[in-house]
């Protein structure tokens, strides 16, 4: 890749983010002591858990599994997840889960706790019957939380009690220092769950100008919370889920807002939501209100082209780039109307850049682009060394036709390594006329800038 | 017992440049994927965790790849965290905000990048981070995460048109 953009992003953005030679050492400690280190359970948290597991109004066998679920965790933090158990320890799961119901009598099962099986069908058995009930395909997938899905249901169509009681487990688990709220249960004295959600529907409908009933196919979950800012301020998140047609839990988008102890739609500076109208502002801004008329003209015709860059459209598509857009772009540029090019903030550079040239097609006058591209990398082999697999590691060109000088059309093919950032782009020219290069130069790669300050550097690489 | 005491030190040395070549990557990666830098540093260390345990037969079959070996039970360990966390929404900008102060200025526009990469669906996520992130091809990519080349270019193409970034050199073109 001769820009990669999101490394770069990436690398820029979570640089704070790295491991240190101490957390190296340490790492390499645990490995040898061949555990995680992990919070250890506090007297306080356990007693949250039974407390909450005493009130839970679930069957018997549900908290039984709210019971032992603690356990299996505690397993996985010495012995890790399902598939390293030994056959005894998978055998006991298998027994519990059979006693609470979750798995059925079975040949399979008898022959598992028959003394004469073999220890390798036992294990077969017991990964047989725990794949069947956790609907995985690989016992790498099992753990103590898949198993709770499969014994529960999607978590989203649990009680509250259920969620309360998930999230303080799931908790006690793992480092929870940054965690911003904690559920609680709804009592008498708090805001009506029901209410709640009808109040976030119709703020929602209502701010995202959504049609009514719009929210009717999505999935409502409502959780009461509070904050370690606020911890005595009860109030009400509310989403609103659509899950994929065919799936239990994949989230395809959902809507959501605060309600507070009142029935008011609030933001909640403690854990970052805003206020549901500051979020549609926000998503239209983003999705719709902030493109220019040019850009979003660029980014259809980009979506006709089937690709978001320029660059590797069709010399048709890029034709009609310059037959119905490009004098309408440099006539912004004239008159200083960069607001006219943008996509929210930022200028669309390479649109801007690609209206500085004309594309256009070739006719039968001129040397065909195969022909032209031959001698692109004859250039690129005598001016610039390159030749077999160094060549090739030049996985694709951006190929244009241009005629800004009629006289001279020019093919043009712009040369971009297949990685790394750093390396240099080739750009080749030839003579469309007499198929000698016309032009051969080397451009360092940089990250993208979206500023009409880097114009020079688009307008190299088009 | 000399000869398993110079063993265990050329296992620990290995381990220890693994961690130090590809721990910041593995780390970045799983915060991307998992959007809170607490669950990202546990994955972190599940990752490693896993590789030493099963680094004996990793050399057994031939060592190979060890970037793409690494990876692959990164994803999987954040494949697993993310199954199990609670379906919450996530307010990336806090996440962002919340990292340890940066030595770096950083543009806009990049942390833009970064939460539009955060925001992709899973399977997109996957291998957006380890195409363009962990600059690999597209065959080790498939190898990861068990899927076909042409599977990983069909997922790249529709990440692209997401992120509206080419996967050959082209620009952010300004979302």
């Amino acid at each position: 890749m001769a820009h990669n953009p999101i490394k770069h992003a990436l690398d820029n953005t979570l640089s704070s983010l790295f491991v240190s030679e101490q957390d190296a050492s340490q790492l390499l400690a645990l490995a040898k002591g061949g555990k995680k280190v992990k919070r250890k359970l506090s007297v306080a948290m356990v007693l949250a858990i039974v407390m909450v597991t005493l009130t839970a109004t679930a069957i018997a066998a549900t908290l039984i599994w709210k019971n032992y679920v603690v356990d299996i965790k505690k397993k996985e933090q010495t012995q890790g997840k399902y598939a390293n158990w030994e056959i005894t320890s998978k055998k006991d799961l298998v027994k519990s889960l059979m006693d609470m119901g979750y798995i059925p009598q079975s040949e399979q099962t008898r022959q598992l706790f028959d003394a004469a099986t073999e220890k390798e069908q036992q294990d077969e058995i017991a990964d047989i019957l725990m794949l069947a009930l956790t609907k995985m395909t690989d016992t790498r997938e099992i753990n103590a939380d898949i198993i709770t899905y499969a014994v529960f249901g999607p978590e989203a169509t649990w009680t509250s009690e259920q969620r309360v009681w998930w999230q303080q487990v799931t908790n006690l688990f793992r480092n929870a220092a940054h965690d911003l709220d904690s559920f609680v249960l709804a009592g008498a004295e708090d805001f009506p769950e029901e209410q709640a959600i009808a109040v976030a529907r119709e703020a929602i409908e209502k701010a995202f100008n959504l049609p009514k009933g719009a929210l009717d196919k999505a999935r409502p979950v409502a959780d009461l919370y509070v904050t370690k800012a606020r911890p005595t301020y009860r109030r009400w998140m509310v989403q609103f889920q659509f899950i994929k047609a065919g799936t239990e839990n994949y989230l395809e988008k959902e809507y959501y807002a605060v309600v507070d102890s009142k029935g008011n739609i609030i933001a909640d500076p403690d854990v970052g939501i805003p206020h549901v109208d500051e979020m549609a502002i926000t998503y239209k801004n983003r999705r719709e209100l902030t493109d220019s008329t040019l850009a979003a003209e660029y980014y259809a015709l980009s979506d006709r082209a089937g690709n978001p860059n320029l660059q590797w459209w069709s010399l048709e598509s890029k034709a009609e780039f310059s037959r119905n857009m490009r004098d309408r772009i440099l006539t912004a540029l004239e008159e200083g109307r960069i607001d006219d090019l943008k996509r929210g903030e930022y200028p669309v550079m390479v649109m801007i850049a690609a209206a500085h040239y004309v594309y256009g097609l070739p006719d039968e006058q001129v040397i065909s682009q195969e022909v032209a591209f031959d001698a692109a990398k004859i250039a690129m082999r005598e001016r610039f060394g390159y030749a077999g697999e160094a060549l090739e590691s030049f996985d694709r060109a951006a190929i244009y036709y241009d005629v800004t000088d009629i006289k001279k059309p020019l093919w043009r093919f712009v040369l971009m390594p297949q990685q790394r950032l750093g390396m240099m782009i080739y750009r080749i020219e030839i003579d469309a006329k007499t198929g000698e290069v016309s032009n051969a130069e080397a451009i360092k790669s940089k990250p993208f800038n979206l500023n009409m300050e880097e114009l020079p550097h688009y307008l190299k690489i088009l | 017992m000399e000869h398993t005491v110079a063993a265990e030190t050329v296992q620990e040395k290995r381990f220890q440049t693994w961690v130090q070549t590809y721990g910041d990557a593995v780390l970045r990666t799983c915060f991307v994927y998992l959007s809170n830098a607490s669950d990202a540093e546990d994955a972190m260390q599940d990752t490693f965790l896993k590789a030493w345990r099963a680094m004996e037969r990793f050399e057994r079959q031939g060592g190979g790849n060890a970037k793409a070996w690494l990876m692959r039970i990164a994803i999987n360990v954040c494949h697993d965290y993310h199954r199990s966390r609670w379906f919450r929404r996530v307010d990336l900008t806090k996440a962002l905000e919340e990292l340890p102060p940066r030595y770096l200025r950083v543009e806009p526009e990049d942390i833009t990048l970064t939460m539009d990469v955060m925001r992709l669906p899973e399977a997109l996520k996957q291998v957006v981070l380890l195409y363009y992130y962990q600059e690999m091809t597209f065959r080790e990519v498939a190898q990861v995460l068990g899927v076909t080349p042409s599977t990983v270019h069909h997922r790249l193409r529709k990440a692209e048109k997401m992120l509206r970034v080419s996967w050959t050199g082209g620009e952010n073109d300004g979302t």
